[in-house]
């Protein structure tokens, strides 16, 4: 469990196949990291993609603003017929996803 | 550790250096900065979103077998821990968002304490170390 590079700021990549994107975050997903993550996630949703996944496994810190932002979408999303999921976590994320109670809604099930 | 910090965007990152540092030089775990960390944010996030504060003043200390964090900020009266508890049964899709980050400060610590002083909102985060 690491939690010493508190100053690195998100960082954020992106894979598109087909219907499907994966936006892969790497660090401190914090106040401004969830902002800059619903800005990404609402540039993808205007394409036609059908599925985006969100990859948390390099992820290890998640606050509620970035839990709220994966939620709000995920219904939104579902609810057009689409999908956002979270494909992978880190073990922490899993921790915060888990003691918030929305980890079986988000993670996508294997 | 004592330090205060202007009420800006830059109160929770720069909290969290210092609380890095403090981790660092007591030797708390991992898991017991994992929590600090998330909680401490949580509430700073909320200083800077709704306090309207100035400044706020944070104090780390070890007390015996704890870590205490306490927070006074000098903004309008904000109790946290007032709040509703977040609906965690119903159904995942529907139910209402909010009250996640005072439901997380509370699942990662073992106590919250808020007090409304002359000096404004004081929090304290009290983990107790392994």
């Amino acid at each position: 469990m690491q939690t010493n590079s508190v100053r690195s700021i998100m960082s954020l990549s992106q894979v598109t196949r087909g219907d499907e994107t994966e936006l892969f975050l790497k660090g401190r997903v914090d106040g401004p990291a969830a902002n800059q993550l619903e800005v990404e996630v609402l540039s993808v949703i205007k394409t036609p993609v059908k599925r985006l996944y969100i990859n948390l496994a390099e992820a290890n810190f998640l606050c509620s603003a970035g839990i709220r932002v994966l939620l709000q979408y995920h219904r939104q999303l579902k609810a057009q017929g689409r999908q956002l999921l979270v494909s992978r976590t880190s073990p922490e994320i899993d921790q915060i996803l888990e003691l918030t109670g929305f980890r079986d809604t988000l993670v996508e099930k294997v | 550790m004592e330090f205060t910090l202007p009420n800006n965007p830059e109160l929770p990152p720069v909290s969290a250096e210092r609380l890095a540092e403090f981790g660092k030089s007591h030797a708390l775990t991992p898991r017991v900065m994992f929590a600090l960390d998330h909680a401490l944010n949580e509430h700073l996030q909320n200083v800077v979103d709704h306090s309207m504060a100035k400044k706020a003043s944070l104090r780390l200390q070890v007390v015996g077998r704890e870590v205490h964090v306490l927070i006074v900020d000098d903004g309008r009266d904000f109790d946290p821990l007032g709040a509703a508890e977040p609906d965690l049964v119903g159904d995942p899709d529907a139910r209402p968002i909010g009250g996640l980050g005072v439901h997380m400060m509370r699942k990662l610590t073992d106590q919250l304490v808020y007090r409304r002083t002359p000096a404004g909102n004081e929090l304290e985060i009290v983990k107790k170390l392994e």
